[in-house]
């Protein structure tokens, strides 16, 4: 489900963060409000919790270096900096494998074991589609994203990101029915 | 496509997620020792702690033909840029978090301090004219069952030992040879909890210290005067070891974290340890040796989750890293002592 309601608090915070001057108190509620989005956003993108954390805290670490030279904080600006962090991660990682083996082998190495077919078949689909509509679907159904959250990490309008959902969901299941008649039909 | 077939979709993607982790999970202990240190020490400390590498001290065995040991002592060193008000900052979190009360054992019940430990024996043959060491480790569990009113007759069961790791075949061969084979459960009782008069560390002990955290540190500072290699250091050994042995009494336990946090020299070892499987920030006080004492606790709900030794250096057959002793410590309530076999 996706989660439609912003949060308002946390909308507010990143406004009051906007100061000149650290404030130890201001840092902590936002770090509060938004650490476990941010480790929850990372885990998903890679293996292992202990290098989820790690990435998660190098986040903070520039987050408040950011906040101790008076630069605004918000969520699309950790949003941003956690998946860039991320990348950076994979490509230190970098081995011999394509990028849709390495998405689609992830995907696999972190799934619970207990997952059923239905679900390692979406993961395996989705790492098919095209890198737009993939993170569209995980920002809103993996990290519980706002449409109005989402539209300010992509610099679009809320309504824009109604219509690229609606588009990403049909054209994840018409790969999902295309692999269901194509294994129905071996 | 119609809304029912829409809605499995969404259903299916949602838990298509690698992690069930959510925005909505509470902040880790990890989360929260690093916001510490973050708001408090960022300035100073640069970007990654560092671990220094400790000087040996040198481990010499006692002139005896066979020597069993449980090394025990003051705690090793780690981190550069210190973090010591972001240790005190957590300390006095995990205090306010200390439950003010907790579930109390009603008239025939019993409160259970059950701890389970991981102990390292060395063990030296001087026999073969080498001095060689060897070591290995055994897990062992205590429990000590305190009546309602702690007056009445305690009783302490000690579970068989059993060889939880071995380092070579001289290590397994002598951990064949010295951990008991006994399968039963050793019991004793006694009247207030008195098992060991001069044990100060007892249950039965705890009554008489203060409840003010200076006071408290005051009182470990004159318990422990003379000891150890610094006065600091075995204020905290003092405290680790009321620790282990458990703590009933949530005021007390609240009063030992304050009083470890006035301690100069205290830091965060490790923002997220996993101690038998339960996550906690461990503290420490650095200090110059071949063996890092941590207390473990989890800042978010005040508990108390152990405590251990870690071997900084290779030592006795045992590699750097082997824990010499860890302690998990765990109360609860209940309604009967098991029968005894």
């Amino acid at each position: 489900m996706i989660a439609d309601q912003a949060s308002s608090a946390a909308a507010k915070f990143e406004v009051d963060m906007q100061g000149d001057s650290p404030d130890p108190d201001q840092f902590s509620g936002f770090y509060r409000s938004h650490y476990s989005l941010v480790l929850a956003v990372v885990a998903r993108r890679t293996i292992g919790l202990g290098v989820a954390e790690d990435i998660t805290s190098e986040v903070f670490r520039v987050a408040w270096q950011r906040h101790q030279q008076g630069d605004p904080l918000s969520l699309p600006w950790l949003y941003t900096t956690a998946r860039n962090l991320v990348g950076n991660e994979h490509r230190r990682q970098k081995r011999h494998r394509s990028l849709r083996e390495r998405a689609i082998n992830d995907l696999r190495l972190q799934a619970d074991n207990s997952d059923t077919e239905d679900l390692e078949d979406v993961r395996l689909r989705m790492a098919e589609m095209q890198a737009s509509d993939r993170e569209l679907l995980q920002m809103s159904y993996w990290d519980e994203l706002s449409a109005i959250e989402i539209a300010e990490i992509l610099g679009i309008e809320p309504g824009a990101v109604r219509v690229r959902q609606h588009r990403a969901r049909a054209r994840l299941r018409e790969l999902l029915d295309s692999a269901k008649s194509n294994g129905d039909q071996r | 496509m119609n809304e029912d077939i829409s809605d499995e979709l969404e259903d299916l993607i949602t838990r298509s997620s690698p992690s069930r982790r959510s925005r909505t999970d509470p902040l880790t202990p990890r989360a929260i020792a690093e916001l510490h240190a973050l708001v408090s020490e960022a300035e100073r400390l640069p970007a990654r702690k560092r671990r220094r590498v400790p000087r040996l001290a040198g481990l010499t065995a006692a002139a005896a033909v066979i020597v069993v040991a449980v090394m025990v002592g003051g705690a090793g060193l780690l981190t550069g840029g210190g973090a010591a008000s972001a240790a005190a900052a957590t300390l006095q979190d995990a205090a306010s978090n200390v439950p003010g009360t907790t579930s109390q054992p009603g008239s025939g019940q019993y409160t259970v301090v059950d701890v389970t430990q991981i102990l390292a024996v060395t063990i030296s043959d001087f026999t073969t004219g080498t001095e060689a060491a060897e070591s290995y480790l055994v897990q062992r569990r205590e429990e000590t069952y305190i009546p309602a009113d702690p007056t009445g007759e305690w009783t302490h069961a000690v579970y068989p030992e059993s060889v939880y790791k071995t380092f070579g075949l001289r290590s397994e061969e002598l951990a064949a040879e010295f951990v008991p084979q006994n399968p039963h459960v050793r019991w004793s009782s006694a009247v207030g909890g008195r098992f060991n008069t001069a044990d100060s560390s007892s249950l039965a002990a705890q009554a008489e210290l203060p409840r003010d955290p200076q006071r408290l540190l005051d009182f470990a500072y004159q318990a422990t005067a003379g000891q150890g290699n610094t006065k600091n250091g075995e204020a905290f050994v003092y405290f680790a070891d009321r620790l282990r042995v458990g703590i009933t009494d949530p005021e007390l336990l609240s009063a030992v974290y304050r009083a470890i946090a006035l301690i100069p020299g205290i830091v965060i070892a490790d923002p997220a340890v996993d101690l038998d499987g339960r996550i906690g920030v461990s503290f420490t006080i650095p200090a110059d040796g071949v063996i890092r004492r941590e207390v473990i606790l989890d800042p978010d709900t005040g508990e108390f989750i152990g405590e251990r030794q870690t071997l900084l250096e290779p030592s006795a057959g045992m590699p750097a890293g082997t824990p010499l002793q860890a302690s998990v410590v765990q109360t609860r309530v209940v309604d009967f002592i098991p029968p005894q076999d």
